[in-house]
């Protein structure tokens, strides 16, 4: 039996769950779908093509599937997906595609947005990333597994943050960020190996190793730095995760402005299903 | 008491006689509101959260919601305690606190949080603090009396700032930010002297001023809070004639910098750790 407080406005084309709680004051479009186990606080307001799995949580003053702050959107039915198990806390706000990028922003499971976050157009953010506060994302952008941004940071649109990469407080982000690495400054540079992050879930220490004694040849050796990743690539043996942060670098070196998902823009590569991944094999870490 | 017809309000609720609830507020808990507080609408306040007499609240201001912690749990009974006399304008929150970071979120009398500003679980947010709009305070931070956070600044968790500090905006720490100061910038946040408005406002004479100044300069010259000069620190240490802001402000960077990465609420860290809270 769902509990729908009476002062909220659920259209009643809308699809939602036995189980769903909905506080005072929220407004539900025609169009949303809603999975077992999501629980709205008040004020929440769902409208727009919104598919929603289970298990999440909506603070306060949520807004999802309003119009893409995009000139060129033209009013189709885009659409927000969002997985299992995310938060989003007080005044978060997520925007769906646009007709030229994709036609969808994807959201994975169990990331945490906080206060006041903002997720635009088009961005496919895998699972378990997450939002400081107040930071935004831009168009089009690619947040991978684990992921972290801190509060008050703002990302460039087309950027691909990589797994396990850890971007600090006020930090403008302009490029993409490789992934296991921090990252943060005015201007921001990479400042070491996000160890903290990795080993917090759960990765082994010997890959760990692995990736910091890669990250020294690749940012801190001699030379350049596409040839060092030429000389890791040619090695027997490689560890996976510093496999895919060579073929990560090298894809951001084929983008303009060391943004690899540029690439796309470029060839209007945008039908749906075909985005989101870098020519890298997404391999996961257990 | 004045109650619009579309505000939820448990029974739970305790309510001084005179406060005035606005349009679709939701109050839910043991929330226990002063007398002469005014809610314009469309709050939510829950969780033990108890406010003083005279708070005015504005629309969309979220009060004592669960941390925004990986280890926080909605059972929890950790609070949020705020005394008398606060502005919270929109888009305000404040959350309550964690179980291992000592349950409590404060809030001193005289404050102006405004909009959007943000104070995290477990802060302490003393007297006449002024939040302009998005500053965000996080977890565990203290923010002492006189502090002003201007627009877009932020905090790392456990960090302290002194009092009548003041943050141009845009800046950011994540250092202990000593008392008096002005900072400016972020990674790493740039001492840039004195705040000599606010210590003018505060009625400081010329004299008092100048002698912060000198402390200020000779601790931090290179302006980084990250460069801290040691033996300036120990020479001023030393001194007794220093006024009691100066000797005030000698020992805070003494006391930051006994603990990692120059934070002094740090300490609190290792003690919920050992007390098997983690």
């Amino acid at each position: 039996m769902s509990k729908i407080s009476p002062l909220s406005d659920v259209h009643s084309s809308a699809e939602i769950a036995e189980d769903v709680q909905i506080g005072p004051f929220c407004v539900i479009g025609p169009d949303v779908r809603i999975g077992p186990g999501c629980r709205l606080a008040n004020n929440v307001t769902l409208i727009g093509h919104v598919t929603i799995g289970r298990d999440n949580t909506f603070f306060p003053y949520v807004v999802i599937g309003a119009a893409p702050q995009d000139l060129k959107y033209r009013g189709s039915p885009t659409r927000v997906e969002i997985g299992d198990g995310n938060t989003f806390r007080e005044y978060v706000t997520v925007h769906p595609g646009t007709e030229a990028g994709g036609e969808l922003t994807r959201i994975g499971n169990d990331s945490l947005f906080m206060i006041g976050s903002h997720v635009a157009h088009d961005c496919l953010l895998d699972d378990k990333v997450m939002m400081g506060n107040y930071c935004q994302l831009a168009g089009h952008i690619r947040m991978e597994t684990f992921a972290v941004i801190s509060a008050l940071s703002g990302v460039h649109h087309f950027v691909t943050i990589g797994k396990f990469a850890f971007v600090g407080g006020l930090t403008a982000v302009k490029r993409d960020i490789p992934p296991f690495t921090i990252f943060y400054g005015s201007p921001g540079e990479i400042r070491g190996v996000n160890e903290v992050g990795m080993s917090r879930n759960g990765m082994a220490p010997e890959q760990v190793a692995a990736i910091k004694a890669a990250y020294r040849r690749l940012f801190c050796g001699q030379g350049n730095q596409l040839q060092q990743i030429e000389q890791l690539q040619a090695e027997d043996g490689l560890d996976g995760s510093v496999a895919y942060l060579c073929n990560f670098l090298r894809a951001s070196l084929e983008g303009k402005f060391g943004r690899y998902r540029e690439v796309l823009r470029k060839r209007g590569d945008w039908a749906p299903g075909t985005l989101g991944h870098t020519p890298v094999a997404q391999e996961r870490i257990e | 008491m004045k109650i619009h017809p579309t505000a939820t309000i448990e029974p739970s609720v305790q309510l001084a006689d005179d406060v005035i609830v606005g349009p679709g507020c939701v109050l839910r808990g043991d929330v226990r509101i002063g007398p002469g507080c005014e809610l314009k609408g469309m709050a939510w306040i829950e969780g033990r959260t108890t406010l003083g007499a005279g708070n005015v609240i504005f629309p969309n201001v979220v009060i004592g919601t669960q941390p925004q912690d990986w280890r926080s749990d909605p059972a929890d009974p950790t609070e949020v305690v705020i005394g008398e006399n606060n502005v919270f304008r929109e888009n305000v929150t404040v959350h309550r606190g964690t179980r291992s970071g000592g349950g409590t979120t404060r809030i001193g009398s005289g404050c102006m949080l405004m909009i959007g500003s943000h104070v995290g679980h477990d802060a302490v947010v003393e007297d006449r603090v002024t939040l302009i709009n998005l500053a965000t305070v996080a977890g565990h931070c203290r923010v002492e009396t006189g502090a002003w956070l201007s627009g877009y600044t932020g905090l790392h968790q456990f960090t302290t700032v002194g009092r009548h500090a003041f943050f141009a905006a845009f800046a950011g720490s994540d250092r202990d930010v000593p008392p008096y100061c002005r900072i400016e910038g972020d990674h790493p946040a740039r001492c840039k002297g004195v705040n000599v408005v606010g210590l003018r406002r505060l009625g400081l004479d010329v004299e008092a001023i100048r002698q912060l100044r000198q402390v200020l300069e000779g601790v931090f010259p290179q302006e980084s809070l990250e460069n801290v000069d040691r033996s300036a620190l120990a020479g001023f240490d030393a001194r007794t004639d220093l006024n009691e802001h100066a000797r005030y402000l000698v020992e805070f960077v003494k006391r930051s910098m006994e603990h990692r990465f120059g934070r002094a609420r740090e300490a609190g860290r290792f003690a919920a750790a050992r007390a098997g809270h983690s």
